[in-house]
């Protein structure tokens, strides 16, 4: 009985990153191209069935839903080596579209024209699974149709399912060199409000980051290599789900490990060591040791988002997934390292919750069935930070800046959602300035108690604690 | 020397003829001389009692008649040399001499003295005066004088002819009857009449020393009777055999002994010391004989025996020899016995049918013992420990239990294997006898490789496929070992058979006989020889060789144990893949199975599948089902079994195939009919599993697991126990996880709630911290707990499975690989015993299992409160965080101590409680930051 994950790719960034990450799955679980085992994938102890169902030719087919407003990027990855493992009913490009410009109130828009083809699609997935845990969404939330189609999607998921996590992988734009889209801020912010109100969890990865990694360890330019980097995050993130252990078998409980309170749920990844095509062998299989990993994952260089933290700023909660030859009890020991040097900050008011789960990976990822052995050890940072929140304000500075000179709003007012006004620009930055606060309070010890102390109860803590305090 | 008897030896005392020993009262002839002195003061011529006395003739050469008082006066000096000068005659001294001369008076003159009698054969030298000097018969007169008148006539016994009692004492000494002296199957030897003694020795002594030989004769005969009976009782053990064998050789020796040396024997005293030795050896024999008694099997009896020598070994260091040759045979069949039981020799063995416990897991037995196999015991071998014998020490002992049981297991298994059948394939028996001692050890050391290189060469002919052509072989050899039974089929193990048995047949006997050491060593003991003197070679060294049987074999021990471990290790971890058996438990009963882990937990507690229970009126459909643990709808607990099945249904062969390649796949069982099944719970238990919310609910939910033969050498039901207490531990806790999971499913991801108000935050920090708490603790037992050992343990595997390999590529067996069934087991229950003490299972460490039970209590607690959402969050959460207060206290203790004491816990065990303190107390640490903050 798996907890299926259905996945929605939407826009050329979401597809791009998607076909990428279908790819990486099929490798990992022996599945040719055409969606079969391979003969020698029969190790078994992995769980295709939340990311594949079976076809009845027993051929696997990914769970997911291939979206775009214009045909040219989905045709392009039909056409790659791994075109034909999707099923084509699951796809829904707009023939004779060009896309949506760009423009997050076209993407929406369309999105509403096409509702019941969407959700019909949708639908017929969630039926054909049995016991459905979630969603995933990938997309960019600069252009016009991962944003404003994977907004409009967010909110349907978020009435239709209201019980099913919703997770999304949301590729944001490059915020500090000059923008490759000048209405991104808009289409970012916009987005940004779905992702706060209709989403469980969010992955932020943003391309200012990734073109860093991508450049300085792999040296190496290009979404193809961005892409990379971002299924391989996605690849190991979900790997306790497809090599379940006895904890993070499930989205739910990856989740829980990471989000205490609902609306601070935006995730930084950050991932070592990576190993591109152009680094050399000799260079990634040394001896990395897992307190090595653990304490790399912690360095802003390998971090997948671009965020300024403050001195106030803290960690809310880690997940550390260990891959690779890891002895357990070394993982608990460095765990215990990173803890008593406080190499990271935690709230102040709840348990630093910093937890580690040592995952199973493929064992068609490694010679003999590849060329190059896998790093010893690998590890997959995923955190719950409030340095985040200098993301967001970030982005509405900009948006501010746009928008006092109500630059380019025209295009917008032509769709629906801004045909009565741009009240929805507002409404966008009045949830981003929340969630912003919100993250601020996250870094006061009392956020719980809503900063009227003195009239919550004791909480039980008044005995005998002096002991354990380390000071922080 | 021969002695003449006057009685015929054969003849049965009669008592109604006068004994000749009789003192005849009215004839004086016979034995006893019919000497009278009249030394009646008042009348020495009244006629004395006998007429026939005073009528006979005086002796004419010495006699003189006439009154006492004609003899010359006293006053005279009669001296044989006049030297008178030296005493003058009437002075005031007193004359010591007076009362000598008194009874002189009849000798008062010189006697003539000449050579002339000397050439006279018949001449007998007249009685000297002297009662010292006068032999035996003036000290019986003296005797018989002297007591005369008081109290019976007889009081100073009977004379008996002293011929015929030293004759009668000789029989006696060894053991047979005589005139004197009787057998009573009662009472031994029995003395004729109590008043006999010998010329010229009291009464009281005589008899001192008649008791002496009487005890001595009795013990013999005893020790006679043993050894001739012995052959005829049917329950005798070989090994009384053995012994009733040597006490005829040492019995052989005595009398030998006896008869060398009676020739130079004359007195009683020195027939006395002829049998002193003797005796000492006669009642250790007996004292040995004695103690087996009761023996019923080898094994008894040589631990008799090998105590009593112990016993006598501290006083009759001269003995010693003896004793240890005689405990060297009779545990020679033990030893042999042993030997077989191991198959060193041919044949089957008696000793291996009352041991109780073969390698083998007995469902049946063990239900009928209440199926309450105690956690801490384990199957060691030591209840068949004390069946074998004392002089097996317990390392030894347990050595050759592991090769018994591990050829047992060979055997079953394969029953053609040529290590079991070691002769058939003309691998020599080695025959070593307790004689072998006496040789230097190297040569057993020679025998024993001999015979592991031929076994060797056997083992590999098998692995090489050279085995049985004919499936009848196994069935033939099993069913008869006789020669005579085998088909005469081309075969070249019978073939072989053949062979081996004709040339045993040829073999002299001679080749077979030693001389007797046992003879030689007890001649030398009696006769008080050195070693040397004897020809036996008997230093220190074979001394206590003799006495450690198990070290004579030691060598041969040693390269069977290597050989039969290296075949039944091979047999075990190859094509019986213990492997998938310790995998199958990691999966399941240590919870190493994610998808099982997932399946169960939805069954067991998901609250949106539809419910196994019995609703009447409702249809259930064909989804998933489940008992919905705790969930608000459900109405009893515990579960119905029904219900059970149908919710648990699949779970588990579902998981197991998933890990595997579906064509491999034998869908219809689980290796070991893996399933699940209710654990029996005592009453008080069974009252608070009836609570589906208490932390127990689901203790009833237990794996079942068969290990076949022969995996269950390994898996033992006392390592299945401690899976049982593991899993159970495991499944309390993963049912917490999904309570706090639960809770914060309902808690965070509502994405209907809203902007978040102040309770409902209150609310989500005590998910948070119970939710942190128990991944904490999950994740300590699972990864530091489980993982950990369990991984430990597979690493040794994996090593075994490479040495093994490396051993095969080098054509050789048991060089790297020592380890056995018995280590392997041993490693496995090891690694389980470290998994519980991990997981604070062990008694230990109650105090913490229960600090740990209370908090996880909390949590539930929490769970069902139906205030957990107002404002009543606070106070649940500040009883949760007291006992999880309580449980960092003591946690932290616990590891400060250990590390202090160090007291029997290992450095990795320490370490991993201080990781869990500290990961605990570090999420703790935060709760207390609402504390630090300045108001
Ligand atoms: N990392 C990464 N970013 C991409 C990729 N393609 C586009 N982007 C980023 O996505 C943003 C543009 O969004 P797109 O996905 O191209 O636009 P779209 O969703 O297809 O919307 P329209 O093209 O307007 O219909 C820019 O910030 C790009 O840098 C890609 O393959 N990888
Ligand atoms: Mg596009």
């Amino acid at each position: 009985m798996p907890r299926e994950i259905i996945t929605l790719q939407a826009g050329q960034c979401g597809n791009s990153v998607g076909a990428q990450f279908w790819q990486q799955l099929c490798q990992e679980h022996g599945i040719d191209q055409s969606g079969n085992l391979l003969d020698h994938a029969v190790e078994g102890g992995d769980r295709k069935d939340v990311f594949f169902y079976q076809s009845d030719d027993t051929r696997y087919v990914p769970r997911a839903i291939l979206l775009d407003l214009e045909p040219r990027v989905i045709e392009r990855i039909q056409n790659s080596a791994y075109g034909n493992i999707y099923n084509p009913e699951n796809i829904y490009t707009l023939k004779e579209g060009t896309g949506a410009g760009n423009n997050w109130a076209a993407g929406y828009a369309r999105g509403t024209e096409i509702e019941e083809a969407l959700i019909d699609m949708i639908n017929r997935e969630a039926d054909g699974s049995d016991s459905l845990e979630g969603f995933m969404l990938l997309h960019s939330i600069a252009g016009g149709t991962g944003s404003g189609l994977g907004s409009f999607m967010l909110e349907q998921l978020n009435d239709r399912f209201p019980k099913k996590i919703i997770q999304t992988y949301s590729v944001f734009p490059d915020l500090q060199t000059a923008p490759d889209i000048v209405v991104q801020p808009y289409n970012a912010l916009l987005s940004l409000r779905r992702l706060t109100e209709n989403a469980d969890s969010v992955v932020v990865l943003d391309n200012a980051a990734l073109a860093r990694i991508a450049a300085d360890t792999l040296h190496v330019h290009g979404d193809e290599q961005t892409n990379q980097l971002i299924s391989t995050v996605m690849s190991a993130s979900t790997a306790t789900l497809r090599y379940p252990g006895y904890m993070h078998n499930d989205l739910v409980g990856l989740v829980a490990s990471l989000i205490p309170t609902p609306r601070c749920h935006f995730l930084q990844a950050s991932y070592t060591p990576f190993t591109g095509e152009s680094v050399d062998t000799a260079k990634t299989v040394r001896k990395t040791t897992v307190l090595d990993v653990m304490r790399r994952l912690l360095q802003p260089k390998n971090q997948m988002v671009s965020t300024k933290p403050t001195k106030t700023s803290c960690y809310i909660s880690i997940l550390n997934i260990i891959m690779g030859e890891a002895d357990p009890t070394d993982v608990h020991k460095s765990l215990l390292r990173i803890r008593e040097r406080q190499l990271a900050n935690f709230i102040p008011w709840g348990p630093a919750s910093i937890q580690v789960a040592l995952t199973r990976t493929s064992p068609y990822m490694q010679p003999p069935y590849t060329t190059r052995p896998p790093p010893r050890v690998s590890g997959l940072m995923l955190a719950n930070h409030t340095g985040i929140a200098t993301l967001f304000k970030r982005l509405v500075g900009q948006y501010d800046r746009l928008r006092k000179r109500n630059a380019f709003l025209e295009q917008y007012k032509r769709e629906a959602p801004f045909r009565d006004g741009l009240g929805e620009f507002d409404e966008a930055r009045e949830s981003a300035m929340g969630l912003i606060q919100e993250y601020e309070e996250a870094e006061r010890s009392d956020y719980l108690t809503g900063g009227s102390a003195e009239e919550a109860p004791a909480n039980g803590g008044a005995d005998g604690r002096a002991d354990g305090v380390t000071g922080r | 020397m021969d002695f003449q008897r006057h009685d015929s030896p054969f003849q049965p005392p009669n008592l109604d003829i006068p004994s000749t020993l009789v003192v005849a009262d009215e004839c004086d002839h016979g034995l006893f001389a019919p000497l009278e002195f009249d030394l009646k003061p008042d009348n020495p011529y009244t006629p004395a009692r006998y007429l026939e006395a005073d009528l006979q003739l005086p002796d004419l050469d010495t006699f003189e008649f006439g009154l006492l008082e004609d003899v010359e006066a006293l006053n005279d000096t009669i001296t044989s040399s006049d030297d008178g000068s030296c005493l003058p005659v009437g002075e005031h001294t007193e004359d010591v001499w007076a009362f000598a001369r008194g009874h002189e008076t009849l000798l008062d003159r010189p006697e003539f003295r000449t050579w002339e009698t000397f050439l006279d054969e018949a001449h007998g030298e007249p009685c000297s005066a002297f009662v010292s000097e006068a032999g035996p018969k003036s000290f019986d007169i003296l005797l018989r004088s002297a007591t005369l008148g008081r109290r019976g006539n007889y009081i100073h016994g009977r004379i008996a002819r002293a011929d015929v009692l030293f004759r009668s004492l000789l029989d006696l000494g060894c053991g047979r009857q005589s005139v004197l002296f009787f057998w009573d199957e009662e009472k031994g030897f029995v003395q004729l009449d109590q008043d006999v003694r010998a010329t010229g020795l009291s009464l009281e002594a005589s008899q001192s020393v008649i008791a002496e030989m009487l005890h001595t004769g009795t013990m013999m005969r005893r020790l006679q009777t043993f050894s001739d009976n012995t052959y005829l009782t049917e329950t005798t053990s070989p090994a009384h055999i053995a012994l009733a064998k040597s006490v005829a050789v040492v019995l052989d020796v005595l009398e030998a002994h006896v008869r060398m040396s009676i020739a130079s024997t004359r007195s009683l005293l020195q027939l006395q010391d002829l049998f002193s030795r003797p005796k000492q050896v006669l009642l250790s024999m007996k004292a040995i004989v004695a103690a087996v008694e009761d023996a019923t099997s080898n094994e008894q009896v040589s631990s008799a025996v090998l105590e009593q020598v112990q016993i006598s070994q501290s006083d009759r260091s001269w003995l010693h020899p003896v004793l240890s040759a005689v405990f060297a045979r009779a545990s020679k069949p033990g030893m042999d016995d042993i030997c077989r039981w191991i198959g060193l020799l041919p044949g089957p063995a008696t000793v291996g049918r009352r041991l109780k416990s073969s390698y083998g897991y007995d469902p049946a037995g063990l239900e009928a013992s209440g199926a309450n196999v105690s956690l801490m015991a384990s199957v060691a071998p030591s209840d068949d420990l004390q069946q074998l014998s004392e002089f097996v020490s317990e390392a030894d002992g347990t050595v050759i239990i592991e090769i018994a049981r591990s050829l047992r297991l060979i055997e079953e298994q394969c029953p053609d294997h040529h290590i079991v059948l070691p002769q058939v394939w003309n691998v020599e028996a080695v025959e070593l006898s307790a004689d072998d001692t006496l040789a230097n050890i190297q040569r057993i050391i020679e025998k024993a490789e001999l015979y592991t290189a031929q076994l060797m060469r056997a083992i590999k002919d098998y692995s090489c496929g050279k085995r049985r052509p004919s499936p009848d072989y196994a069935r033939i050899t099993k069913g008869s070992s006789t020669t005579e039974n085998l088909a005469w089929a081309c075969n070249d193990a019978q073939q072989l058979n053949f062979l081996h048995t004709g040339a045993r047949f040829l073999r002299s006997p001679e080749a077979l006989g030693l001389p007797d050491e046992l003879y030689n060593l007890t001649l030398c003991a009696v006769q008080s020889l050195t070693a040397s003197e004897s020809g036996t070679v008997d230093d220190a060294r074979s001394l206590r060789l003799r006495l450690d049987p198990i070290g004579i074999i030691k060598p041969l021990l040693s390269s069977q144990a290597r050989l039969v471990n290296a075949v039944s290790l091979r047999l075990l971890l190859r094509p019986n893949h213990l492997r998938k058996h310790l995998d199958l438990q990691h999966s399941f009963q240590l919870i190493g199975n994610g998808t099982f882990l997932s399946r169960l937990r939805t069954a067991l507690f998901d609250p949106d599948i539809e419910t196994a229970e019995r609703q009447s009126g409702v249809l259930r459909s064909s989804g998933t089902l489940g008992l919905r643990l705790g969930a608000p709808a459900r109405r009893s607990w515990p579960p119905a079994s029904s219900e059970l099945r149908l919710s648990l249904m699949g779970i588990l062969s579902d998981s197991y195939h998933s890990h595997r390649d579906p064509s491999m796949m034998d869908m219809s069982t689980l290796p070991g009919d893996l399933s699940f099944a209710i654990r029996s719970l005592p009453d008080e238990e069974i009252e608070q599993i009836s609570d589906p919310q208490s932390l127990v609910a689901l203790d009833f939910l237990r794996l079942q697991y068969n290990a076949p033969n022969p995996v269950n050498a390994v898996i033992t039901p006392v390592a299945l126990q401690k899976y049982d207490n593991i899993f159970q531990c495991l499944l309390r806790l993963i049912r917490v996880h999904y309570v706090t999971t639960q809770m914060y499913m309902q808690g965070v991801l509502d994405r209907a709630g809203g902007k978040p108000g102040q309770p409902r935050m209150l609310h989500l920090g005590a998910v948070q911290a119970m939710h942190v708490f128990v991944s904490v603790l999950m994740s300590y037992c699972f990864d530091l707990g489980v993982a950990a050992p369990w991984r430990k343990f597979t690493a040794s595997l994996d090593r075994l499975h490479t040495e093994l390999a490396l051993e095969d590529a080098d054509d050789q067996l048991g060089t790297r690989v020592v380890l056995g069934l018995d280590g392997l087991r041993l490693l496995h229950e090891n690694t389980l015993d470290d998994i519980r003490g991990r997981l604070l299972l062990r008694r230990r460490d109650l105090h913490l299992r229960e600090a740990i039970d209370a908090v996880l209590t909390e949590v539930l607690e929490f769970y069902y409160s139906p205030n957990a959402g107002s404002n009543q969050a606070p106070i649940l959460h500040g009883k949760f965080e007291k006992k999880l207060s309580t449980l960092c206290t003591l946690l932290h203790e616990s590891a400060r101590k250990q590390g202090s004491k160090n007291a029997g816990i290992n450095m990795e065990d320490r370490e991993a409680l201080s990781i869990l303190s500290e990961q605990l107390n570090v999420g703790r640490s935060a709760f207390c930051g609402e504390h630090d903050i300045p108001d």
